[in-house]
């Protein structure tokens, strides 16, 4: 349902859940410094508003509603960025005597959204928390292989720009940049209102009466090819005092995702190291007993496919080596029909259960939105049948290999 | 069976009790895509030492719940999760301190995974070489916790905290006790704790639930048990004393985190053990969250930062109050957690307040009901405890502040401890 030029509501109904949610998606451009202050304004939009200018006075409406809860947060999608403010409440058919609910939350969330409190005050908050979870994540160091290796790989691109912003970029922003960024995403993102759940007339009204946005005229691109234009070292080694060594492998796919082919992409990657049939669980893990946890992940939107281990640091070279052959065994077709088979059944598995989640339902509905198509679960389950054995060999053939990222001990012995 | 519907949250199960002694619980979700099983032992990693038929004392090697977990996922020489997987279901397990669990879901045909859970955690099927190698896999486990700071913090404080409980030892063990233990020592293990009569089967299943106990039954009726030893789980007496009340440690962290803990008397009664705990949310809710006035006081002073909490966690044996934030003014987040003990104890709450939050719990309760394994890992707890699944909610609408108050002055702030996570020089 258009709202206006560039403004869109969706509903998927369903009566399997005891809350309703919506999601209210603002795309823009990615963009170091816009990224930053999109990410503060997530955080300024969650905190407080004109109308509710501390928190404890949002707090209090929000229990009084029920526990209606309000998350904002920024997530990548390939060139895109996305604002995203996610609003769950309880269905009404579960509490009594409250004729002005619906009214009172809506009147909440557009409070929220269109007035968040931006003044000096917030935004050294807003910072201040930014800066501490940026900080944060690098102490994990499953987490910073991960975010050092997309950066070390996509430099240039938009692989390497963090959904979260950049800390050199925080201390400039000032409150008028904030003030700019937020009629920016009111009044030039393209928007998706999302909801999720059992959605009646008078729910549906109130929302499109509620959030009325001006037409706009954008168009924003969401996926795309990455191709390595920079020079690279094959294995890059850093150093902490960590307990175990962390890995991050990565790999060009040269294959977008709305290309047909993606499907045998993605269970080429299944294959690999999605579940403990995969090649990498039972190889890596299994037989020679070397981690814990490891897996394959496509960063579907870049084109790019990573895998994530942690193992003893003397045994770096060695993992790294056997991952790469499990590799070559799938662009070898050195597996069976009896795992292609098997793989296929664990995806459509996956991705059937995803029809139980309201969140699950929300993400691959707007994945259509951004892929301008409009597939079902048994759409997708159907492409994912009908890939051959082949097709992955030729899609596995067709990535290649960049780059390790290490993380591991200082010690003359590791590696 | 035994049906059980409860009209306002409109959910229904039925329960039975087979002849080996296996419980048979089934939660039905109709038009959901799912089908979940759950097959529980209220065997976990708090279980260290055991009474054997009133005669001998038992003490596993630590972690060894977790060890047997892991050692589970072989029957009949093959590997489980790959039989799974040929069947389209996911299947995962978890150990706690009070329970180990074992779970599939599919949206295939649910019939072969349920038989295949029951079958593989009914039969232990493991030698000497399998059990050496899962060791390599469980030591990485626990060298990727140990590099995390929040666990690092949260073992420091239990160790800190427990003189005698054996949640002051990681679940897992650690790498001398996972390195020590023997083949013998897993099937001694699992033949105390795995018996039908003290386990627990969940199911969360759109099916029909009749169907379902049909093949249950079914699978349950080719196979014969031993009679169960008569176990006991050796009761711990911890006294209210701290082991040490202030520690400090190093990590590769950016600003320090700490963990204040106030050491409380276990409580008894599963029932009365929930009612408290809800008691003290409602209280660490008024006077150490964004309800409270002062918290932005503190956000402003940097005193506290956005990471930052509290929870109340009691067994029948254990019982703590904490608060954690990550902040360089450290001697004042202490006094600030003192303060808030204080007022704690004083066991009031406005009227508002507790108005307000007891509509917020209310609707988190019922919402976890959306939630497959929610339900299932609610529904065990629940069972081992001896009490109605729908307790917590129940508890939450029936509240008054008089029970607030009561739970409040069983509360002391005497015994405490002070757990510092430094950066690394």
């Amino acid at each position: 349902m258009e709202l206006s030029k560039g403004v869109n509501l969706h509903f998927i109904n369903s009566h399997k859940y005891k809350d309703i949610t919506i999601s209210f998606r603002f795309q823009m451009d990615a963009h170091i410094e816009e990224n930053t202050k999109r990410t503060l304004l997530s955080y300024l939009i969650q905190d407080r508003s004109k109308k509710y200018t501390t928190k404890k006075a949002v707090n209090d409406v929000q229990d009084m509603l029920y526990g209606a809860s309000l998350h904002s947060h920024t997530v990548g999608y390939g060139k895109s960025h996305i604002l995203e403010v996610l609003a769950k409440f309880i269905d009404p058919q579960y509490i009594t005597n409250e004729e002005n609910f619906i009214r009172d939350l809506i009147s909440f969330y557009k409070e929220m959204i269109f007035n968040p409190l931006i003044n000096e005050e917030t935004l050294t908050e807003a910072k201040q928390v930014l800066h501490q979870k940026l900080l944060r994540l690098q102490e994990d160091p499953a987490q910073y292989v991960f975010i050092k290796g997309l950066t070390y790989l996509g430099k240039g691109s938009a692989l390497a720009i963090s959904s979260l912003g950049e800390d050199y970029v925080i201390d400039n922003i000032s409150v008028d940049d904030m003030l700019q960024t937020h009629h920016n995403i009111i009044h030039h993102s393209k928007i998706d209102i999302i909801v999720s759940g059992n959605i009646t007339q008078a729910l549906k009204h109130s929302i499109s009466d509620a959030f009325q946005f001006q037409p706009r005229n954008v168009k924003y691109s969401s996926f795309y090819i990455f191709e390595n234009k920079n020079q690279l070292e094959t294995l890059n080694i850093h150093y902490k005092e960590v307990k175990q060594a962390n890995i991050m492998m990565m790999w060009q796919t040269n294959c977008a995702i709305s290309n047909r082919k993606f499907y045998a992409l993605r269970l080429a990657c299944a294959l690999f190291g999605q579940y403990p049939s995969s090649l990498l669980f039972q190889e890596v893990r299994e037989k020679h007993s070397l981690c814990y946890s490891i897996h394959s992940n496509i960063i579907a939107y870049d084109g790019v496919m990573c895998v994530n281990t942690g193992v003893d640091f003397q045994n770096v070279k060695f993992t790294i080596e056997l991952i790469q052959k499990q590799w070559e065994r799938i662009c070898e077709g050195d597996f069976s029909e009896d795992l292609l088979e098997t793989t296929k059944l664990m995806m459509t598995n996956s991705m059937l259960s995803h029809k139980d989640s309201s969140t699950a339902n929300i993400i691959m509905k707007y994945q259509n939105i951004l892929l301008s198509q409009n597939l079902t679960i048994e759409d997708k389950i159907q492409n994912i049948k009908i890939v051959t054995k082949q097709d992955v060999i030729e899609m596995a053939k067709a990535c290649s290999y960049q780059c390790a990222y290490v993380l591991t001990k200082q010690d003359k012995e590791n590696l | 069976m035994e049906k059980f519907v409860h009209q306002k949250y409109q959910e229904t199960y039925f329960k039975k009790q087979l002849k080996n002694g296996l419980t048979v619980i089934l939660w039905h979700k109709p038009n959901h895509n799912k089908n979940l099983f759950m097959m529980a032992t209220p065997y976990g990693a708090a279980h260290h030492v055991q009474e054997i038929n009133e005669k001998e004392t038992i003490s596993h090697p630590h972690g060894i719940a977790h060890f047997l977990e892991h050692k589970m996922f072989s029957y009949k020489k093959e590997d489980v999760m790959e039989q799974f997987s040929k069947m389209g279901a996911d299947v995962n397990a978890f150990t706690s301190y009070y329970e180990t669990v074992y779970y599939t879901s599919t949206t295939q045909d649910p019939i072969q995974p349920l038989h295949l859970l029951l079958n593989f955690v009914q039969e232990l099927d493991i030698d000497e070489k399998s059990v050496e190698k899962e060791k390599g896999i469980i030591i990485q486990e626990l060298q990727m916790y140990k590099q995390q700071s929040e666990q690092r913090l949260v073992m420091e404080l239990y160790q800190a905290l427990y003189q005698n409980h054996p949640i002051k030892i990681d679940i897992g063990g650690d790498e001398e006790s996972v390195l020590s233990t023997t083949k013998e020592q897993l099937y001694r293990c699992y033949e105390y704790n795995y018996h039908p009569s003290k386990m627990l089967f969940v199911g969360v299943i759109n099916c029909d639930p009749q169907q379902i106990l049909q093949e249950i039954e079914k699978n349950q009726m080719t196979k014969k048990f031993h009679n169960p030893i008569k176990i006991q789980n050796v009761k711990i007496e911890e006294p209210l004393q701290v082991v040490n009340e202030h520690v400090v440690f190093e990590m590769e962290v950016h600003q320090p985190k700490v963990c204040v803990a106030y050491k409380q008397t276990p409580i008894k009664n599963p029932i009365g053990r929930l009612k408290h705990e809800w008691c003290i949310r409602f209280l660490l809710e008024e006077y150490f969250s964004t309800l409270s006035i002062q918290y932005q006081e503190w956000m402003d002073q940097q005193i506290i930062t956005s990471y930052n909490g509290c929870d109340v966690d009691y067994g029948d044996e254990y019982g703590y109050i904490m608060f954690f934030t990550e902040t360089l003014k450290i001697k004042e987040f202490i006094q600030i957690c003192n303060a808030v003990m204080q007022k704690i104890v004083n066991g009031t709450i406005t009227n508002q307040v507790f108005q307000q939050l007891k509509r917020r719990f209310y609707a988190q309760q019922l919402r976890a009901f959306n939630n497959f394994e929610d339900i299932a890992i609610s529904v065990v707890r629940s069972h081992f405890e001896h009490r109605n699944i729908f307790a917590s909610i129940e508890l939450i609408e029936a509240l008054t502040i008089s029970d607030i108050q009561s739970a409040a002055a069983l509360i002391s702030s005497k015994n405490h401890t002070i757990v510092e996570l430094n950066p690394k020089k």
